[in-house]
C-alpha cells in the first residue's frame, strides 16, 4: 500500500511539475538584505539590491547560488538567504536533480527518542554486518 | 607532562632537531612523525586511538541494538562507498570508518567516536540526490575528525576517568565490560541523546560541507538539507534532532557567513548533483514492530509490503515476517539474527 501510495503521488507529482526531471519553480523569499549578481558568484557584476522579505521564484541551482527571478529582475542570489516558506512539511527546495520527495513517509512517526536510546543494549551480530558492508 | 606527552615531545625533537637535520631530509621517517601527530591527539583528548575506536564501537553496537541496520545490502554498501570518499578527505583517513542506515523512522544521525557513522532510514529517505547524502555524512565524518563526542565522554567520566576506562575495557568482559563502558557513553547509547557546544554543531556544518566539496559535491547538498530539516520543525520525527542541534535556521545563517570567504578556493561540485544511487523508496519496509506506525494497521501492511518485495527481489532475501517478535533493544533473540537477511545472501 505504501509502494502505490508513493507512486501515486510521485505520478501526481510528476503531472503538476510538468514533466518529470524539471526542478520546480519555487516562490521563495529572501531572509536577509542581498544582491542579485549576473553570475552565480559575489564577484559578478551586481543587477540589483534585494531587501529582506523580497519574494521572487527560484528558477536554477548552482553550488550555493540560486536564480532568482524577481520584480527586480532576474540574477544569482546567495542561496542561504533564500526562504522557501514558513515551516511545515514540503516547505524545501526541490533539489536540481530530484528523485522524489516522499514528505507523508516520516511525518508523525515517533522514531528513536531519549529512552530508546537509554536502554540500548549491545548487539554484537550488528557490528559485525556493519563491518561486512565496508569491505 | 604525561607520559604520552613526553614521548611525543621525543619523537617530535627526534625528527625534527638536529639528529635528523644532520641526516638528509630524505630520510625523514614519515612514519615517526605521523604517530607523533597522533600521538599529539592522544595528548589533547586524553584516550589512545585505539579505545577511541574501541569505545565507538561500542556505542555503535548498542545504537544498533535500539535501531538495527536497514535489511538492504545495496544502501549499507552505497552509504560506505560515499561515506569513505567523504572520510578520504579528512585529516583521520585511516580510521576504521564504518557507515551504515538505521532502521527508524527519525529523522537524524550519529558518529561515534573513531569513526562508526549511522544515518536513520527516515533521514535517508528524504534526500534526493548523492550531495545531500554527501552533506549528512560530511557533517558526521566532521565531529570524528574534530573529535567532539570524544570531548563529551571526557567530561563525562572525567579525565582521570577516560583514561582508566579506555585501558581497562578493552581487558574487560560481559558486565564488567558493560560498566566500564556505562562510566563513559552513559546507560545505554545515552552519550547520543546530549547536546553538543553549539560551536561543535556549527564547525561540523563547515567542515562537513567543505569535505563532501573537496570530494567532488556540490555545496547545494548541505543547503538542501539544513532546510528540510527547518522544515521539519515540530515534526516528532526530528523531535531527537530538534533537542540535541542548533535550529537549523541558526545552523543556516552561520554557514552562509562562515563559508562564504571559502567558496572561491573550493572546487565547484558536479552540477545539478549526481542521484542516489539507491533511492529511499526502494528500502524495504521497516521490520514490523520496530518503527512505530503513523496509524494502526500500518504494520500489517508493511508485512504483506515486506512479502511482496521478497517476491520482488528487492532487498536480501530475509524470511518474511519473521521480525514480529523482535523487541527494542533487549537481549538478542538467538538465531534470529541470521533470518535479518542482513548475513545472508550475495555482497
Amino acid at each position: 500500500m505504501r509502494r502505490t501510495l508513493a507512486l501515486s503521488i510521485r505520478a501526481a507529482a510528476c503531472a503538476w511539475l510538468l514533466g518529470c526531471g524539471l526542478a520546480a519553480a519555487q516562490q521563495v523569499t529572501l531572509s536577509k538584505d542581498s544582491t542579485l549578481h549576473t553570475e552565480p558568484n559575489a564577484a559578478a557584476a551586481p543587477v540589483a539590491q534585494l531587501k529582506e522579505g523580497t519574494a521572487g521564484e527560484v528558477i536554477a541551482r548552482k553550488g550555493a547560488w540560486v536564480q532568482l527571478k524577481s520584480a527586480a529582475g532576474t540574477g544569482w542570489v546567495y542561496a542561504f538567504n533564500v526562504n522557501y516558506g514558513s515551516a511545515g512539511a514540503g516547505a524545501a527546495p526541490a533539489a536540481a536533480s530530484s528523485q522524489r520527495r516522499q514528505t507523508t513517509s516520516t511525518i508523525g512517526i515517533r522514531g528513536l527518542e531519549k529512552e530508546d536510546l537509554k536502554n540500548a543494549t549491545f548487539d554484537g551480530k550488528q557490528l559485525d554486518a556493519l563491518d561486512s558492508f565496508a569491505k | 607532562m604525561s607520559r604520552r606527552s613526553f614521548f611525543a615531545v621525543v619523537i617530535l625533537a627526534a625528527t625534527f632537531g638536529p639528529a635528523a637535520h644532520a641526516a638528509s631530509i630524505f630520510n625523514v621517517d614519515i612514519n615517526r612523525a605521523a604517530n607523533a601527530v597522533k600521538n599529539l591527539g592522544t595528548a589533547a583528548t586524553g584516550i589512545e586511538e585505539k579505545d577511541e575506536i574501541a569505545l565507538g564501537r561500542e556505542l555503535a553496537g548498542r545504537t544498533m541494538g535500539a535501531a538495527p541496520l536497514v535489511n538492504d545490502a545495496n544502501v549499507q554498501r552505497y552509504v560506505n562507498k560515499v561515506g569513505r570518499a567523504i572520510a578520504a578527505q579528512s585529516d583521520r583517513p585511516d580510521l576504521p570508518w564504518r557507515f551504515g542506515v538505521i532502521d527508524t523512522g527519525s529523522v537524524n544521525a550519529f558518529a561515534a567516536p573513531g569513526g562508526v557513522i549511522l544515518v536513520t532510514r527516515g533521514l535517508y529517505e528524504i534526500l534526493e540526490n548523492e550531495a545531500q547524502l554527501a552533506a549528512v555524512l560530511g557533517h558526521e565524518v566532521a565531529h570524528v575528525m574534530k573529535r567532539h563526542h570524544v570531548e563529551v565522554m571526557r567530561k563525562q567520566a572525567g579525565t582521570q576517568g577516560l583514561a582508566g576506562a579506555a585501558q581497562t575495557y578493552l581487558q574487560a568482559t560481559g558486565r564488567d565490560r558493560t560498566g566500564i563502558a556505562d562510566k563513559v557513553l552513559g546507560e545505554g547509547a545515552e552519550l547520543f541523546t546530549k547536546s553538543l557546544d553549539r560551536d561543535a554543531e556549527y564547525e561540523a556544518d563547515l567542515v562537513g560541507t567543505t569535505l563532501a566539496a573537496k570530494a567532488g559535491y556540490s555545496v547545494s547538498g548541505m543547503i538542501d538539507v539544513l532546510q528540510k530539516l527547518r522544515a521539519r520543525a515540530g515534526d516528532p520525527s526530528a523531535n531527537l534532532l530538534y533537542e540535541t542541534h542548533p535550529h537549523p535556521n541558526d545552523r543556516l545563517t552561520k554557514l552562509g557567513e562562515t563559508i562564504e570567504p571559502q567558496l572561491a578556493k573550493l572546487p565547484p561540485g558536479e552540477e545539478p548533483p549526481p542521484p542516489l544511487q539507491v533511492a529511499g523508496d526502494s528500502l524495504p519496509a521497516p521490520v514490523a514492530g520496530r518503527a512505530a506506525p503513523a496509524a494502526p494497521g500500518r504494520a500489517l501492511a508493511q508485512e504483506s509490503q515486506q512479502s511482496q518485495q521478497q517476491q520482488d527481489g528487492a532487498g536480501l532475501g530475509g524470511v518474511p515476517g519473521v521480525g514480529q517478535g523482535v523487541r527494542r533493544g533487549g537481549a538478542a533473540i538467538p538465531g534470529l539474527d541470521m533470518f535479518r537477511g542482513i548475513m545472508g545472501g550475495g555482497r
